[in-house]
């Protein structure tokens, strides 16, 4: 976990000033948010993960978003349960994955925080993220993996939207989680896994015209169930540093 | 056989006794349903006499025998004359009782007697009050509602016939529009009918399969509307209309020829409503007749109106006279909340249409773009429901005082292809408006942005002179307005620098339409679980929300049908990519009015939103099975047709925010008020102000004033023109008009938003239409310092309270500040009562040239002023100016001076001189009138207050005008002279 810790800080703050996003843009500004904390515009939900050992690590990470100066909220409520990984933000609005880590009232926490946007619930599959097999692969594109649930989760989202959104359909669930970025505020890259992990699926990504592809091997983590977006949490923010 | 009834009370009325009797038991088989209707009885009968001699054919082979004694007579009566009908009625006794069985008729008889007396008060008193009524009904009185709605339902399982025909009639009683209702009738006869219209609902739905209520849609969208059959509130309209279907169905199995009933009917209408039109007034009549001896039976007729009270239709008039008499001439007073907080009151006739105050209000506001609002009204239960503009207002509304609330309806999607500023304006109150109550969340950072945006528009560019402390405290701002909220919002304030008022509501609509719950209408429901759950209509669908999440959505194409039954919901999905089946999905609502009124907001937006074009009304009963309510007005695609074809100066956008205007930087001083507008903005507003114009009795004062509006060149409002003409006005009469609106922060307005063109050119006040703009170039000249706000009379007393505080802090710093320049001649003038033309440069013609120099500070008067007062003049701007002298150089060309007058009066304290001139220009009339007021005192505390309370009571003479400017010139004593 400290691992995982560190590496989420590597990325913030590289990250982060790379990403200057125009404010009235509305693409995916904020967000990929792990398991620890929510980050949207200038505020930060940190979450209440399900497993006890875990809630430590948010105090770990709190020093870290005080620094980059948002608005902290945190979840009090004893009977909230939300993590990151089943926070999907689109840029328009959240999704989130109601599974064995997350509950009802820790989406309506969410909700709370988050006035501004739709917050729909997606039922859930048990222990699995919702991100474990989508993620946003830029501004309005859904990146899904082609597993029986990933299937009908991106049913749920579609009918629960008022938007619409392209989706990429890539083989490997797991592959479905990548990382977008926009290094200097412009063009668009992609972090996602690396061809060794998931050859095919390398392949639906590379359809996409205008991104640069940026593989990243994620075997150690891949060994503990960990995905690239896992490792990270996206603020959209300009440090002062 | 209720429209027998009626016309025999008419007969019994001329004086046949015997036959009156016997109409009673005529009466009997259909009277009892209707006991409290006896007016519209009397109405309806023509229609139904004529629809039904029509029908007659089929009917007679298809009824049974008891229905056909009555179809004869009832054929007879057509022809009118009493006589016939008292014939008839008598046939129908007669015949009547052959089909039913003993016990029946028994039933039957003591329902009609009790249903006589309530029906048939007068003809009872007169005749027979011993025989049949006399006894039955006071007895029977009491039981009446039960006997009734006995009788009524055994009559109507045992004879389908009967019922029809009943239904029938009653059907078209509504249709005339007739406003007493029967309650116990509805209530009666439901049990029944809603058993069958269950049975009949599956078929009905099959029939929709079959494509029988297609509609065009934009897209592939079919929905069926489908109203609940058991409707008790509803206008009977609506819900019987249903039942009938329903039972046509089962009953005549020859679907055509009904149709072709269906048809005549509804050929006949209008005549029908006339008709019932003269036996109302005949009734009227007769009401006054009742004589002392008639008690019991009068009592009873009131018994009976008291139940028509009850049903809502005329709850004002005690007696059958005054109902009569409310028929014709009454006219109910409305008032209206508007969205910048002030209110609107006129005068509606009663029987208006929802339409009618509707387009009042929206004349009054201005504003072209009307399809995107509503008038709201609160029940008893003080749920919100919309006022239908096609249906009568009173039938709509329970207790006399009309109040409503003028709303947004349907929040555009894109408010940047609204075409006018104003229709953003009024949607950004909408908007702060449920900000502010938490209709519309939206998190901190959101709110101070919204928030800053509000400051922007309504204070204009921050300056640190002029923006001292908190001043958006004095802003509603949030639901939890927080100190830290109000820092960030001022904050941003600053660095909205140089956008108009109109920019910042551009770009506070922008972001708020993104938020999520934007537009969204939310109902409170249960699924099918029980859980508590919300139903949001918006425009885009049907959303489900559990707490704040959001668990569901039905897109509008997704959605086949909507219905709904007492209490519950139903909406019917497409079969979609996965599931083949369609599938309907109930919701319980906490009632069947909320179950209605969200069927009905959905209709409303799924037609607004999604169709071309309203669907028409379905004409044929047998066709469509559902409600007859449909969504009038017109859709989305209509509005922004017709609103591209908006060809109007931009309309004066009344600010009415309250503005915390410090300082005022004025170098010289001249004191003087100048009062201008132009005549037919005078007039104009005079109209509007009819209503209101007892609140603002000022204009009497000015009496100058009314000459000048004699003669108003400017026509006023037609067509587009409309809101032209008022713009127009606005501009001549006082260029600061505008300015107020759009531009506050006056002083570089380059003129882009609407009033654009303005460029400080007097020559502007020529061109009457396009003149306008310039005018507003008007605004430019003024600096909005310090607003001093005269208040419309409207206003609260609060917000006067604020103004002249503000007013007088103003005056302060005026004091301070200007003393030093120039002390001025005021008093000497205005004392002497400048005549004819006052030292010019001052008064009007300075004004508007003048912009350099002056600093008018033009409150906006706060929407309370401007909105209370009419239109054009509705704002009364109070500019503070103080004019360098040269401005008044400018002007030296006189406009052609048509009338002058002075008029001098005088007070304790103050001396006032009014001078009213007319001056044409350009074609252009316009009226100016200009206040000296002397204030002579000791102290300033002494003329700080004077002047706040001259300004004002100057404004309350003059309430069709705006002060374009207030020079404050104060002297210690010296005279000075320009």
């Amino acid at each position: 976990m400290n691992n995982q810790l560190a590496l989420a800080l590597t990325f913030v703050k590289p990250a982060v000033p790379h990403q200057p996003v125009p404010a009235d843009d509305s693409f995916p500004d904020s967000v990929f948010v792990e398991d620890l904390a929510v980050v949207c515009g200038d505020t930060v939900l940190v979450t209440r993960p399900s497993a006890l050992s875990r809630r430590g690590e948010v105090s770990a990470i709190l020093p870290v978003l005080e620094e980059l100066k948002l608005r902290i909220v945190e979840m009090k409520d004893e009977t909230a349960m939300l993590e990151g990984g089943d926070v999907l933000f689109t840029g328009r609005e959240f999704f989130v994955g109601l599974s064995q880590r997350t509950n009802q009232r820790g989406a309506e926490i969410l909700a709370d925080t988050f006035k501004d946007f739709a917050v729909s619930t997606v039922p859930g599959n048990g222990s699995l993220h919702l991100k474990s097999f989508c993620s946003m692969g830029g501004p309005d594109l859904l990146v899904i993996g082609s597993s029986e649930h990933a299937q009908k989760a991106l049913r749920t989202m579609q009918q629960l939207t008022d938007h619409h959104y392209d989706k990429l359909t890539v083989p490997d669930d797991c592959a479905a989680n990548c990382l977008f970025v926009r290094p200097g505020g412009k063009g668009h890259a992609l972090v996602l896994r690396s061809a060794e992990d998931y050859p095919e699926s390398i392949k639906a990504f590379e359809k996409l015209k205008d991104y640069t592809l940026i593989p990243t091997s994620m075997s150690e983590l891949n060994k503990v169930n960990g995905m690239l977006t896992c490792c990270s949490i996206l603020v959209n923010r300009k440090l002062d540093v | 056989m209720t429209s027998e009834i009626t016309e025999k009370d008419k007969v019994i009325q001329d004086g046949s006794n015997a036959e009156g009797t016997v109409v009673k038991d005529a009466d009997t088989s259909e009277s009892k349903a209707s006991p409290g209707t006896l007016t519209e009885t009397g109405r309806s009968t023509g229609t139904t006499g004529r629809g039904l001699s029509r029908l007659l054919p089929s009917w007679m082979r298809r009824s049974k025998h008891s229905s056909k004694p009555e179809t004869v007579p009832l054929t007879k009566e057509q022809p009118g004359s009493t006589e016939d009908v008292a014939e008839d009625a008598v046939l129908l006794k007669t015949d009547g009782p052959d089909d039913v069985s003993a016990g029946e008729k028994a039933e039957k008889e003591k329902c009609a007697r009790v249903d006589l007396p309530g029906a048939a008060p007068v003809k009872s008193k007169v005749e027979e009050p011993p025989t049949m009524g006399g006894e039955g009904s006071e007895q029977d009185s009491k039981d009446t509602e039960k006997t009734a709605s006995h009788s009524s339902e055994t009559r109507i399982q045992k004879r389908g016939s009967w019922r029809e025909y009943k239904l029938w009639g009653r059907k078209t009683k509504e249709k005339d529009k007739e406003k007493n209702e029967d309650k116990e009738e509805t209530t009666e006869e439901k049990p029944a009918l809603e058993a069958k219209m269950d049975v009949q609902e599956v078929g009905k739905e099959e029939k929709r399969a079959q494509g029988l209520d297609l509609r065009k849609l934009i897209d592939d969208d079919l929905i069926e509307i489908i109203d609940d059959v058991s409707d008790s509130e509803e206008k009977p309209g609506e819900q019987e209309r249903d039942e009938d279907k329903g039972i046509k169905d089962q009953v005549n199995p020859t679907g055509e020829k009904e149709a072709s009933e269906h048809a005549k009917e509804e050929t006949e209408q209008p005549a029908e409503k006339e008709q019932a039109g003269d036996a109302t007034s005949g009734q009227g009549v007769e009401a006054r007749e009742p004589t002392p001896a008639e008690t019991p039976k009068g009592k009873q007729d009131e018994g009976s109106t008291a139940e028509q009270k009850k049903e809502g239709k005329e709850k004002q008039m005690p007696g059958r006279v005054a109902r009569s008499v409310s028929r014709r001439s009454r006219h109910v007073s409305c008032k209206v909340a508007l969205l910048d907080g002030t209110s609107f009151e006129c005068l509606l006739e009663k029987n208006a249409c929802g339409q009618a105050l509707f387009d009042l209000v929206c004349q009054h506001v201005n504003i072209l773009e009307k399809d995107y609002f509503g008038l709201l009204h609160k029940d008893e239960a003080g749920h919100k429901n919309w006022l239908d503009p096609a249906k009568e207002v009173k039938k709509q509304l329970l207790n006399p005082p009309w109040l409503f609330s003028f709303n947004v309806k349907f929040y555009p999607l894109d408010p940047a292809q609204l075409t006018e500023n104003l229709t953003r304006y009024l949607l950004c109150l909408q908007l702060r408006d449920d900000v502010t109550r938490g209709r519309l969340p939206c998190s901190f950072v959101t709110l101070a942005l919204l928030a800053s945006y509000t400051l922007q528009a309504e204070l204009g560019d921050w300056s640190p002179q002029e923006f001292e402390g908190n001043y958006a405290t004095a802003f509603r701002l949030a639901p939890n307005q927080t100190h830290e909220l109000e820092e960030r919002a001022m904050e941003l304030h600053r660095t909205h620098r140089g956008q108009k008022p109109a920019e910042a509501d551009f770009h506070f609509l922008e972001n708020a339409k993104k938020l999520s719950m934007y537009g969204v209408d939310l109902h409170h429901a249960k699924d099918s679980e029980g859980t508590d759950i919300m139903l949001g209509v918006c425009a885009n669908g049907l959303l489900v929300y559990r707490d704040r999440l959001r668990i569901n959505r039905f897109a509008w194409p997704k959605i086949l049908k909507i219905s709904y039954r007492r209490s519950h919901f139903y909406i019917k999905i497409r079969p979609g990519e996965f599931e083949h089946v369609e599938s309907t999905i109930g919701f319980k609502l906490p009632s069947h009015r909320a179950a209605k009124r969200l069927w009905k907001v959905c209709v409303e937006h799924h037609t607004f939103f999604r169709m071309v074009e309203p669907e028409k009304i379905p004409r044929g009963r047998l066709l469509s099975l559902g409600s007859r309510f449909r969504f009038s007005g017109r859709t989305q695609a209509q509005t922004r047709e017709a609103s591209a074809r908006i060809d109007r100066p931009a309309p004066l956008v009344r600010r009415a925010s309250a503005r915390v205007q410090p300082s005022m930087a004025g170098s010289t001083v001249r004191t003087y008020t100048a009062m201008s507008s132009d005549g037919g903005a005078a007039t104009a507003s005079r109209a509007f102000n009819t209503a209101r114009a007892a609140q603002a009795p000022a204009m009497p004062t000015s009496d100058g004033e009314d000459d000048v509006f004699l003669t108003p060149p400017l026509p006023r409002r037609s067509g587009p023109g409309e809101g032209k003409a008022t713009s127009e006005d606005q501009p001549k009469g006082v260029l600061f008009y505008t300015s107020g609106e759009q531009d506050d922060r006056a002083e570089t307005d380059s003129s882009k938003t609407d009033s654009s063109s303005s460029d400080s050119e007097s020559g502007a006040e020529h061109e009457p239409p396009r003149v306008q703009m310039r005018n507003i170039e008007g605004e430019n000249i003024y600096i909005r310092h310090s607003k001093l706000m005269l208040e419309g009379l409207d206003k609260t007393d609060e917000d006067m309270a604020r103004r002249k505080d503000s007013l007088s802090q103003l005056k302060r710093s005026f004091m301070e500040d200007t003393l030093p320049p120039r002390p001025n001649e005021w008093d000497k003038r205005l004392s002497v009562g400048s005549p004819g033309r006052p030292s010019p440069r001052i008064s009007m013609h300075g004004s508007p040239l003048q912009s350099p120099l002056n600093f008018s500070f033009r409150e906006a008067p706060e929407g309370a002023g401007q909105s209370g007062n009419g239109e054009a003049m509705t704002t009364e701007a109070l500019t503070v100016t103080y004019q360098a002298p040269q401005a008044d150089s400018e002007d030296g060309e006189p406009d052609v001076l048509m009338s002058a007058q002075t008029i001098t009066s005088e007070s304790v304290s103050s001396t006032t001189t009014t001078h009213i001139t007319k001056t044409v220009k350009g074609g252009f009339s316009e009226t100016r009138i200009q206040k000296k007021i002397v204030i002579s005192g000791d102290s300033d505390t002494d003329h700080d207050q004077a002047l706040v309370q001259a300004l004002h009571e100057a404004t309350v003479q003059h309430p069709g005008m705006a002060i374009t400017r207030v020079v404050v010139h104060k002297e210690t004593d010296v005279p000075a002279s320009d």
